[in-house]
């Protein structure tokens, strides 16, 4: 579960209508998508078929993300507001503090995959706001009062959403996107009123923490926080009758090869690589698809149809150049880095002043 | 119309080929004998998988540029005009394009799928967006740069298409250029013209993959063929090039306009792969004064020096000067008055190099201004166990310009071809699969000798094709060449793979209900095998688990359509029965609506056996993946191996006409 500024929490509670809500459910899927690029840098840093355990579960958190992602837009919609995802300050400029100070103010970068990375950055990130304490290993950190969790933000907004009642859903129903090839009807469904809303908000704050009593989801998976413990604790969470909160880290183990990650030098960025270099081009060719990504989740969420599918395709376009980057050195030997931009303007050779022209040659002329 | 007329936005830059290089040698196609080194790298004189085994067939427009406007608009268009400063690129928000040869029998019709081409303004905005038709390249010069780039492609082709769909995002009268263009085109369509070269097979160079594109955007009309330019041919007298290395070209001659046009863009020889024009001395268009003689010979031939009386000069052409390639995509506009229109109307156009009072013809206009060509350059057609299927293929003839009618096009199924698709032929450590001839059985496709032009000039061939069965063994279906030839016209004046090509996929009966062993797992694997890209890095086609696990984007991807560029699979090969029975496989459900993906084999005894798992499709027994290659010095492009191959089996064929 992400932790937040808690200046936002109270922000909600103050919302008048449902307008005001606007800016507030904007930062949360600008929030939700933060925390894509660092998890799928992590998991592309991950050499096919090596670390398959380690992979899958990066991966699955990060698939989880970007459902958040579309849930929110979802709302945002839904409350008659248009999401802004295609903008170049939609990307954070990693390395930073994520959106609404997620975190707990942890600079956060794009990294290749390391137990540290998961214990010290992605750990920090979804943190509940009471962490259970689980045999095996712990990496909780005592409770910050200046912060909130996203559970706290998220449950202000359902609090709020059932304050102002049906009457504040007047987005167009038919923009509600959901795809049942991606995310099953119970986890992607549209958002209509107050009831849909609040099941929504919920859905997402158990995958990330959990509920208070367990760290499961409701589809029996650990929540986000505990699936990175399992990681970091190099073993799965299991159910034990044998220790008093009922999990421990004590079940098959996840092993982990750092051979198998590419070095990628962290927070990459395009101008590092020389214009006319191959790790250029490849970085470009990574970004170019990021921004396409960002541009088809726009006109998704603007009423295309098609739903997610667009954007489904260029994930798998995007996980290929992704690892044509990484197999390709960089100046110094090193694997090219992801270099999460958007940037609709990317070209690889100097614009040229145009020659406008009639026929080139008269009559007269020759 | 097309992309030589007016008014016409030019640009040019770079295009990405991540062609797939597995699929070269058609025996990489018999999973029986597939070995995981066929989706490595070449080694020595041994090709394994070839230049770029991990290659995602992705083709991609990159850091393209308009770099000139045509107009017939009184005076140059302003610099205001938005379209001048535009970028060039592909689809904002969706997946690349794709380039995918027709079948690894067949290299030489190789088309460009699910591709839009978007101007957009310097902050990234869409000016204007269209899909661009599928097409193959056409007019492949095989040795058009000199001296060759190392490891580089020296060849040169042309994409001939529509775009469609095409969708302006400025209000009227922002751009008057796109407002002309718009208004001289019919159905929300544009004429395009791609000539692609310097193309890098060197996984060593930084520009791998890269190629240069010059382009050309101009109205359409509908009606006229979208795969050629129906207009003035230039032909070199035989081989299909000069001894000056020229190659075809095409002209339109516009009296209203008073214009006209010739596209260089793929005929003149170039130095480099940024696309220097050749030093071949100054040269010029014009008209040959002399007529060709009734019988169509030519009344002056190429390589002949005249007098500059036997000629009318339409205007020099500036093609020396530096960029000229890639500002003009080497089309140029020439001003054509009435006399000039007059005498144009039936002589033969023809590129000269003046020298002092004479000027040598270096490349004419076909003998009697004779023209025919398909339109429907590649077919694929499904077969039936139940009866035949028809198929059309379209042509257009023409006179120097004008429609020919009741002209004769003489029309043949060329006899079974022998040792296509094959590698080169040192290779020292070759696949052990078989090489399969193409065009057997030929009983199969029916067609009559001849068809004739209508009154615009057209005709159609009828095809009926029945069921080949898998002559091929280890793959689906059939590949038939058709070649035609206009009456009066000598064969030689015609490009050599200016033919048609028939890919007939065998007659299938979907099972049910489809199982994994018996259906799908021969199908997928193989596509496993020449896509290690897919099954090393997304999913691996040969594994149950791995293609339930990713079942959803697997039933997306081969429920596209054809010229979606998600389309599975990239070749475009599958017949629509099989596919169906992939699709009813991946979307049978439970009560639950939870996917079956019922594993087989089915208990009837008839099921073939299902293939012994095999190391391929081990990703722990695969050489890791580290991506691309080392490359060495003796790389070979595909094209390379396989035109040789193809062009010899023509000439073959053709011989046995003489």
């Amino acid at each position: 579960m992400l932790a937040v500024d808690r200046t936002l929490v109270s922000g909600v509670r103050d919302a008048a209508g449902r307008a005001d809500l606007h800016r507030f459910v904007q930062l949360a899927i600008e929030l939700e998508h933060s925390t894509v690029p660092p998890y799928l840098t992590a998991y592309y840093t991950l050499r096919p078929a090596t670390n398959e355990g380690i992979a899958a579960a990066v991966r699955g958190v990060a698939v989880e993300e970007m459902l958040h992602l579309t849930i929110a837009a979802n709302l945002l919609v839904a409350l008659g507001g248009r999401p802004r995802i295609a903008a170049p300050d939609f990307v954070p400029d990693y390395p930073t503090v994520l959106p609404m100070n997620v975190g707990h103010s942890v600079v956060v970068g794009l990294a290749p995959y390391s137990r540290e990375l998961v214990r010290d950055v992605f750990m920090r990130i979804e943190e509940p706001e009471l962490p259970l304490h689980l045999p095996g290993g712990s990496a909780d950190r005592a409770a910050d009062p200046e912060f909130a969790t996203i559970g706290e933000f998220y449950a202000a907004l359902r609090d709020k959403l059932t304050e102002l009642g049906d009457s504040a859903f007047v987005g167009d129903p038919t923009r509600q996107v959901v795809d049942r090839d991606w995310f099953p009807p119970d986890q992607l469904f549209p958002i209509r009123d107050v009831a849909t809303a609040v099941t929504a908000l919920e859905l997402i704050a158990e995958e990330g923490e959990g509920t208070s009593s367990s760290p499961l989801d409701r589809e029996g998976e650990p929540a986000h926080y505990y699936r990175f413990a399992e990681l970091v604790h190099g073993r799965r969470l299991v159910t034990d009758p044998s220790v008093p909160q009922g999990f421990s880290y004590t079940g098959a183990p996840v092993p982990f090869d750092p051979e198998g990650v590419w070095p990628m030098p962290p927070d990459p960025r395009l101008e590092a690589h020389p214009p006319g270099s191959r790790s250029r081009f490849v970085a470009e060719r990574f970004t170019d698809c990021y921004t396409r990504l960002l541009q088809a989740l726009q006109l998704t969420f603007d009423g295309a149809r098609g739903g997610l599918r667009p954007a489904l395709g260029l994930m798998f376009e995007l996980r290929l150049l992704a690892q044509d980057a990484l197999a390709t050195p960089d100046a110094d030997g090193r694997p090219t880095g992801l270099c999460f931009r958007y940037c609709p303007t990317l070209r690889t050779t100097q614009g040229h002043a145009p020659v406008l022209s009639g026929p080139a040659v008269t009559p007269a002329e020759r | 119309m097309s992309a030589l007329h007016l008014p016409r936005l030019v640009f040019s830059g770079d295009f990405q080929a991540d062609v797939s290089t597995v699929n070269n040698d058609v025996r990489h196609y018999d999973t029986a004998t597939f070995e995981p080194r066929f989706q490595q790298p070449a080694s020595g004189a041994t090709r394994n998988g070839w230049w770029n085994p991990s290659g995602s067939g992705a083709f991609r427009l990159i850091g393209c540029a308009v770099r000139s406007v045509a107009s017939r608009r009184p005076g140059a268009p302003g610099d205001e005009d938005p379209v001048a400063t535009c970028s060039v690129s592909g689809s904002s928000s969706s997946v690349s394009g794709k380039l995918v040869d027709l079948d690894p029998q067949w290299q030489m019709a190789s088309e460009i799928w699910g591709l839009t081409i978007r101007l957009a303004d310097a902050r990234g905005g869409t000016v204007l967006e269209g899909t661009f038709e599928p097409a193959p390249f056409r007019d492949i010069h095989f040795g058009r740069q000199s001296p060759a780039t190392p490891n580089g492609q020296a060849a040169s082709a042309v994409y001939t298409s529509r775009l469609t769909a095409v969708r302006s995002h400025l209000p009227p009268g922002r751009s008057p250029v796109l407002d002309d263009l718009l208004a001289a085109s019919d159905d929300g369509t544009l004429a395009v013209r791609l000539t692609t070269f310097g193309y890098s097979t060197n996984p060593r160079d930084p520009r791998f993959t890269l190629g240069r594109v010059v382009g050309a955007l101009g109205p359409a009309r509908r009606g006229e063929p979208h795969r050629f330019v129906l207009g003035r041919r230039l032909a070199p007298a035989a081989n299909g090039v000069t001894a000056a290395n020229l190659t075809f070209a095409d002209a339109v001659v516009d009296p209203e306009a008073g214009l006209v046009t010739l596209d260089l863009g793929n005929a003149l020889p170039i130095t480099d792969p940024v696309g220097t024009t050749a030093a071949i001395g100054p040269l010029a268009l014009a008209v040959l004064r002399t007529p060709d003689r009734p019988d169509g010979a030519p009344g002056v031939r190429e390589g002949d020096v005249v007098p500059l009386g036997d000629l009318l000069i339409l205007g020099r052409i500036d093609h020396s000067s530096p960029d000229w390639l890639s500002r003009t995509a080497g089309i140029v506009d020439l001003a054509l008055d009435e006399p000039a229109a007059a005498l144009a109307a039936d002589r033969p156009l023809a590129l000269v190099r003046p020298v002092g009072n004479e000027a040598q013809v270096l490349l004419r206009e076909t003998a009697g201004g004779l023209l025919a060509r398909a339109d429907d350059v590649v077919l694929r057609v499904d077969a039936r166990s139940d009866g035949a299927v028809a198929a059309t293929a379209r042509f257009c003839a023409a006179r120097r310009g004008r429609p020919l009618t009741a002209a004769t096009i003489r029309t043949r199924l060329e006899l079974p071809m022998s040792g296509l698709g094959g590698g080169p032929r040192n290779d020292p450590d070759p696949p052990t699969a078989p090489i399969p001839d193409i065009g057997v059985p030929q009983e199969a496709v029916e067609l009559p000798p001849s068809i004739a032009t209508d009154d615009d000039g057209r005709a159609e061939l009828p095809l009926t094709v029945h069921d080949p069965g898998r002559p091929r063994g280890y793959l689906d279906g059939q590949v038939y060449v058709i070649t035609y030839s206009l009456d009066g016209q000598p064969r030689e004046q015609q490009h050599r793979f200016d033919v048609v090509v028939l890919h007939v996929r065998e007659a299938y009966a979907a099972p049910a209900p489809p199982t994994w062993v018996d259906d799908v797992r021969p199908v997928l694997v193989q596509y496993g095998d020449l896509y290690p890209i897919m099954s090393r890095r997304l999913v691996d086609l040969g594994d149950y688990d791995a293609v339930r696990e990713h079942a959803a984007i697997i039933e997306l991807a081969f429920s596209r359509p054809l010229d979606d560029p998600n389309h599975m699979p990239v070749t475009r090969e599958l017949s629509d029965a099989r596919r169906e029975t992939l699709l009813t496989w991946l979307r049978d459900r439970n009560g639950y609506g939870e996917r079956r993906l019922l594993h087989g084999p089915r208990p009837s005894a008839a099921a073939p056996a299902a293939p012994a798992p095999r190391a391929a499709s081990d990703s722990a027994a695969a050489p890791p993946d580290d991506g691309r290659g080392t490359g060495d010095v003796d790389e070979i492009g595909g094209k390379a191996v396989a035109l040789p191959q193809a062009l010899e089996q023509l000439l073959r064929a053709a011989g046995r006409d003489d």
